[in-house]
């Protein structure tokens, strides 16, 4: 069963008309994006691709993909804690 | 009994989207299941938290007296509920202050107040300036509210960053005001979408509803009025936040003819 060429044409006239939804979501995943590659720029950032060039200078069994910064609070005080692993000799086998 | 010591910040990043009326409403309904329940307003400079509660006569003391020693203990401060028994409120500083309430001793005053509570939800003011770092950093859990608008989920993706890097123990989504006919007719952004694009694990959903400006109004939070149509939703959020397993109650798996049976003849569905 097919439809009339001219219908099947004023069919797709319509259906081209995207749903505002599907516009807003566009937008909002390409915005996203440029925003989460802005963060990258951050100040914990560039303090982690800098310590991991100074660390490199010192030791050569740092782990930097699994290096984390977290800002914690305590009663007397708030803290940036680093927590750089080192390679253990089985990740280091790998 | 030993307390359950949970300490919740309801953030959002956007302003008005809703993250007072649903710490007010939330709070009121675990106070209703009868948990012990402090509501911090941490939003100093423009409280509210006492106005959705219909509290607002009734502060003598806040926050920053608290902090600077102008009252004995944090208890003197909490205003008690008449109307819900375990729900108090710790309401913000009013008058504009010019100094920022220091972090470390907001962090140790929650920490004080949790001992004797099982429940403080800290009512985040709206940004990610002073008034985030200090709410988000005291609290262990978060919960991150958002409308289905582009700039509301957009804040919120900035906040679920910065909690990320604070490591909490939980951090939640709630989506508000939903507008069913427009998710349905493809013109407002539906949940897959929204968990699609911020990727974060789903806590509640909360159609949007006329009846909660009317609740406002009066000052009642819904949990003291089981038959409005929301509240099932805050009710399943409060449940959902004791325990996890519960499903998530969607609205969209209600005919729309059966829901405007139950509210007219205001009925109480399932529970």
């Amino acid at each position: 069963m097919s439809l009339p060429l001219w219908l099947e044409e004023i069919i797709n006239i319509f259906k081209k008309q995207k749903k505002s939804s599907k516009i807003a979501k566009e937008r909002l995943q390409l915005v996203i994006v440029h925003d989460r590659s802005q963060e990258k720029n951050t100040t914990i950032e560039k303090l982690k691709e800098e310590l991991i060039e100074l660390l490199s200078k010192y030791k050569d069994d740092v782990e930097t993909e699994e290096m984390d910064f977290v800002i914690k609070a305590d009663n007397k005080r708030v803290s940036l804690v680093a927590s750089i692993p080192l390679k253990t000799k089985t990740t280091a086998k790998k | 009994m030993e307390k359950l010591k949970r300490t919740i910040v309801v953030t959002s990043g956007k302003g008005g989207v809703g993250k007072t009326t649903v710490t007010a409403n939330i709070g009121a309904i675990l106070g209703t299941m009868n948990y012990q329940v402090v509501l911090v307003d941490a939003d100093v400079g423009l409280r509210n938290l006492d106005l959705i509660l219909g509290l607002e006569n009734r502060i003598v003391f806040d926050l920053l007296d608290v902090i600077e020693n102008r009252c004995r203990s944090y208890k003197q401060a909490l205003i008690k509920d008449k109307r819900i028994p375990n729900l108090f409120l710790l309401p913000a500083p009013q008058t504009k202050q010019k100094e920022d309430v220091p972090i470390e001793k907001f962090k140790a005053l929650i920490d004080e107040i949790k001992e004797e509570f099982d429940f403080v939800l800290i009512d985040c003011p709206a940004g990610i300036e002073h008034g985030f770092k200090m709410s988000a950093l005291a609290a262990e859990e978060a919960i991150v509210v958002t409308t289905p608008d582009l700039s509301s989920i957009r804040d919120a993706d900035r906040v679920i960053a910065n909690l990320e890097s604070m490591q909490k123990k939980s951090t939640k989504l709630i989506i508000n005001r939903v507008k069913k006919h427009m998710v349905k007719k493809l013109q407002m952004l539906s949940i897959e979408d929204i968990l699609e694009t911020l990727n974060i694990e789903l806590l509640g959903i909360i159609p949007d509803d006329e009846y909660i400006t009317i609740s406002t109004n009066n000052g009642e939070p819904l949990a003291l009025n089981k038959t409005k149509p929301l509240y099932k939703y805050f009710h399943n959020i409060a449940q959902r936040i004791i325990e996890p397993n519960i499903p998530i109650e969607n609205p969209f798996n209600q005919s729309n003819l059966l829901e405007k049976f139950v509210s007219l003849v205001g009925f109480k569905k399932n529970k």
